[in-house]
């Protein structure tokens, strides 16, 4: 049956929903409060705290990527300027010259 | 030496201790272990209270890092048990600092857990979600309306036509959510018929579920074993009316009973 998923493939989200919000809730010496924490501000955090992690690990390849990044995307811009400016330079010199 | 306390996954009707012994808790060091009390077992494993006692545990709560490795490995604990047995699953982080407080609760309740032991023994929990991708709806709404419009204004010039659908537009999306809204609670009608049990859920957002459509149905269901199958079938009908709404769904499971065991003790 195509819409049936098994639970082995379940994301982090599934297991979140079920873990933290359901289960018995029985009067432990000490336990937690997740059901009031929204699922959504706990994946944001999750997906923080995993690009920093990347990032010690030396894996940043997405600083560079000018769609990823907005000084990657500044970078590239005054890369494009300068190639212009270079290239306004030369067809100016051309035109003195043949004048 | 460090104290520790007894970090619970669950209650469970029948244990071997042999394989259970096997296992790593969710610290990753100590192995689980199974206390016996009024012929149920509770299945635990020590924690050191420096990572998991009152002072700390809120701050650990708070490193997703942490939370993603333990939420994990509490999942994976509970999955393994409830291939095993009847099984009741606690919920994550549920910690004793004296295994008397535990026993005490265990034996205090114990009747209550028999009996839920037998209600569960043939039954499993099931995920249903519905997703809906609400911009195709609403223009397979506008296509619609459009459509009748045309044939109730065939003999008027193009910009009373314009004008008329304009003004239905609004019309048109109201109508299209009471639309979803009918569907939705058609569907519940549905489910509810065929299962032993079913619990509506909030539906997740889209930045957790990381789909393009917008989930607009979210429910748990108890479904008898014997019953699954004809179930199943009515989902793969169900599946094929909805398609063509632009709404799809998914049958996830089985789960330990992480929506009904609360009812059933309390």
């Amino acid at each position: 049956m195509a819409i049936q998923k098994a639970t082995e493939g379940s994301s982090l989200g599934d297991i979140l929903e079920k873990i933290l919000d359901k289960g018995l809730v029985i009067a432990g010496d000490i336990s937690i409060s997740l059901a009031d924490v929204e699922l959504l501000t706990i994946k944001i955090r999750l997906v923080v705290a995993s690009v920093d992690k990347a990032m010690e690990m030396g894996i940043n390849w997405w600083k560079n990527d000018p769609f990823l990044s907005t000084d990657a995307m500044k970078n590239c811009q005054n890369e494009l300027e300068e190639e212009n400016r270079q290239l306004k330079d030369k067809i100016h010199k051309m035109q003195h010259g043949l004048a | 030496m460090n104290k520790t306390g007894l970090y619970v996954y669950g209650i469970i009707n029948n244990i071997d201790d042999n394989l259970l012994h096997e296992l790593a808790g969710v610290d990753g060091k100590h192995n689980l272990i199974s206390i016996a009390e009024c012929g149920v077992y509770a299945v635990a494993s020590q924690v050191d209270l420096d990572e998991y006692g009152e002072n700390s545990i809120e701050s650990r709560l708070e490193d997703m890092v942490w939370v993603e490795d333990k939420a994990r490995r509490h999942f994976n604990i509970q999955q393994y048990l409830f291939s095993t047995s009847t099984f009741i699953p606690v919920r994550f982080c549920t910690i004793y600092t004296d295994e008397g407080h535990l026993r005490e609760f265990i034996s205090l309740n114990s009747d209550k857990f028999l009996q839920a032991f037998c209600y569960f023994a043939d039954k499993d929990e099931w995920t249903f979600k519905a997703y809906c991708d609400k911009r195709k709806f609403l223009e397979q709404n506008m296509e619609e309306e459009r459509q009748l419009l045309c044939k109730q204004l065939e003999n008027v010039s193009k910009g009373v036509y314009y004008f008329a659908l304009k003004k239905q537009e609004n019309t048109i999306e109201n109508q299209a959510k009471e639309k979803l809204g009918k569907i939705r609670d058609d569907i519940w009608e549905h489910i509810k018929a065929n299962v032993d049990d079913a619990t509506l859920n909030k539906n997740l957002s889209r930045q957790v579920t990381e789909r393009r459509e917008e989930m607009i149905m979210n429910v748990a269901l108890l479904v008898s074993r014997n019953r699954m199958s004809s179930f199943k079938k009515e989902c793969e009908i169900l599946e094929e009316s909805l398609g063509r709404l632009n709404i799809n769904i998914e049958l996830t499971g089985p789960w330990p009973v992480y929506n009904f065991s609360a009812q059933k003790i309390s």
